[in-house]
């Protein structure tokens, strides 16, 4: 009975483990579409009203919710635009799933931002944007290809382990 | 008792505020009622305008009349104030700087200078940037209000003087006068100086009954504020153009009177008759008894 109780919870444990490292793939798909949503939605702000990037940040993440944006909007007149997106992008990096890479990417949207003209700024924007359809793109292929390795790969774990104790 | 809400005191910011921050802790104890200008040059000393004369911020925070040992301002700098002035928004001041300024919040013009682009529609590698103070001095067309606006017959005035007389000042009290009288009066605000519009409300007064079109061309504004606002008054600041003469014209016409500056020493010589035709009274200032002398009113 007790051994019984044992393996399930191993082998429930394992799946835990191989779930979230499922979940973590697809909030990062989902955190890069809500970012690329967002940076469209900051060039609409730019190429039509020409708001300004503080009050364009905390009008695009307060209607979104997005912390990120938010943060970065607090920041902005303290740090400027550039190292207070960076930072933002930096210190919620683990609530959004993103990785290294992601960071890395999504601050080439940084640069720049803030110190040029309209046509430049979108132009600059335009380029983050589709930067980061292309990390999304690999961020989904990378989702199917791993998420049921991962869960697979635990359930089977799991079950190796107990058939090794038992 | 008057109360003024910190969104209302924080428009009516000092230029101070926007230096950057290397150079602004030098102010800190200096008294700046008197200051009319603050001029930034990259490599150059830090230089402040005032009632007395052409002065220097010195390491120690005082002001001096020499160059040497005062503080220097360093192209970073420059870009520090430009990143303040912008609100790290270089392209939403864009129209601004081509034209060689940018109105920061509080109304005050800050003059600029650098490389055009080839095109000619803006400048980068910013070297100069001059803060000009705008303030507001509640009376300043006391003795004008009365001469212009004469029993619900409105004159269309002309203001004239050199830079730095004050005749913004001057404009922005005679239009919160008139309108306070109850008078509908349009300020087309072309550089945001007149009303110093942040975030929807005026840093000034401009009175009771005045409307303001911010950051629109005197031209466009003019026609479009006749159109749609019906007004018995329309105020530009800063005219001279052929196309600001024939909007004044167009103006006039409708059985609107404008209110209107420009820049000249000696208006009889300066500026032509085809333009003081379009007004009934021009009033010409100077900075005799400091900014807003009123020299001469003359009914034309």
């Amino acid at each position: 009975m007790y051994k019984a109780a044992g393996a399930l919870m191993i082998i429930a444990a394992f799946s835990f483990v191989g779930y979230s490292f499922c979940r973590a793939l697809g909030r990062r798909c989902s955190s890069l579409e809500e970012f690329r949503k967002l940076f469209s939605l900051l060039r609409s702000e730019i190429s039509l009203k020409l708001t300004p990037l503080e009050k364009a940040f905390a009008a695009i993440g307060s209607q979104y919710g997005n912390s990120c944006f938010i943060l970065c909007a607090d920041k902005l007149p303290e740090l400027g635009a550039q190292e207070a997106l960076i930072n933002a992008l930096k210190s919620t990096a683990s609530e959004y799933m993103l990785r290294g890479e992601d960071i890395e990417l999504l601050s080439a949207a940084a640069v720049g931002l803030g110190k040029c003209d309209l046509k430049n700024q979108l132009k600059h924007l335009d380029y983050a944007v589709s930067l980061i359809d292309n990390s999304i793109v690999r961020a989904k292929k990378e989702r199917e290809e791993k998420s049921r390795l991962f869960m697979n790969g635990a359930v089977l774990s799991g079950v190796m382990l107990t058939l090794m104790l038992l | 008792m008057m109360i003024v809400s910190a969104d209302v005191q924080q428009m009516r910011s000092t230029p101070v505020e926007l230096l950057p921050l290397k150079i602004r802790r030098y102010f800190y104890a200096l008294d700046t009622d008197d200051f009319r200008e603050i001029r930034l040059r990259a490599g150059g000393a830090v230089c402040v305008c005032s009632g007395s004369g052409k002065r220097y911020i010195s390491k120690y925070g005082k002001l001096t009349e020499s160059v040497k040992g005062a503080v220097t301002v360093s192209p970073n700098d420059i870009e520090e104030a430009v990143d303040i002035l912008t609100l790290s928004s270089l392209y939403s001041a864009q129209d601004e700087i081509k034209n060689g300024f940018i109105t920061a919040r509080g109304g005050h013009r800050v003059g600029l200078c650098g490389r055009m682009t080839s095109g000619g529609d803006f400048v980068t590698d910013i070297t100069g940037l001059n803060y000009r103070f705008a303030r507001e001095v509640i009376g300043a067309a006391d003795m004008a209000a009365e001469a212009v606006f004469n029993n619900g017959n409105i004159k269309s005035t002309l203001i004239v003087s050199s830079p730095g007389c004050g005749k913004t000042t001057f404009l922005r009290d005679l239009i919160r006068q008139i309108s306070d009288k109850g008078v509908n009066v349009s300020v087309v605000d072309e550089r945001g100086e007149i009303g110093a519009v942040h975030n929807g409300m005026p840093a000034f007064d401009l009175g009771a009954n005045t409307d303001i079109f911010d950051m629109c061309g005197k031209t466009e504004g003019m026609k479009l504020m006749i159109r749609s606002m019906s007004p018995q008054v329309v105020a530009v600041d800063e005219i001279g153009d052929e196309e600001d003469i024939s909007a004044i014209r167009a103006a006039a016409r409708s059985g609107v009177s404008v209110f209107a500056t420009i820049h000249a020493s000696d208006w009889r010589k300066d500026i032509g008759k085809e333009l003081t035709a379009c007004f009934k009274c021009v009033i010409s200032l100077s900075d005799r008894h400091g900014p807003g002398t009123v020299e001469e009113l003359v009914y034309v």
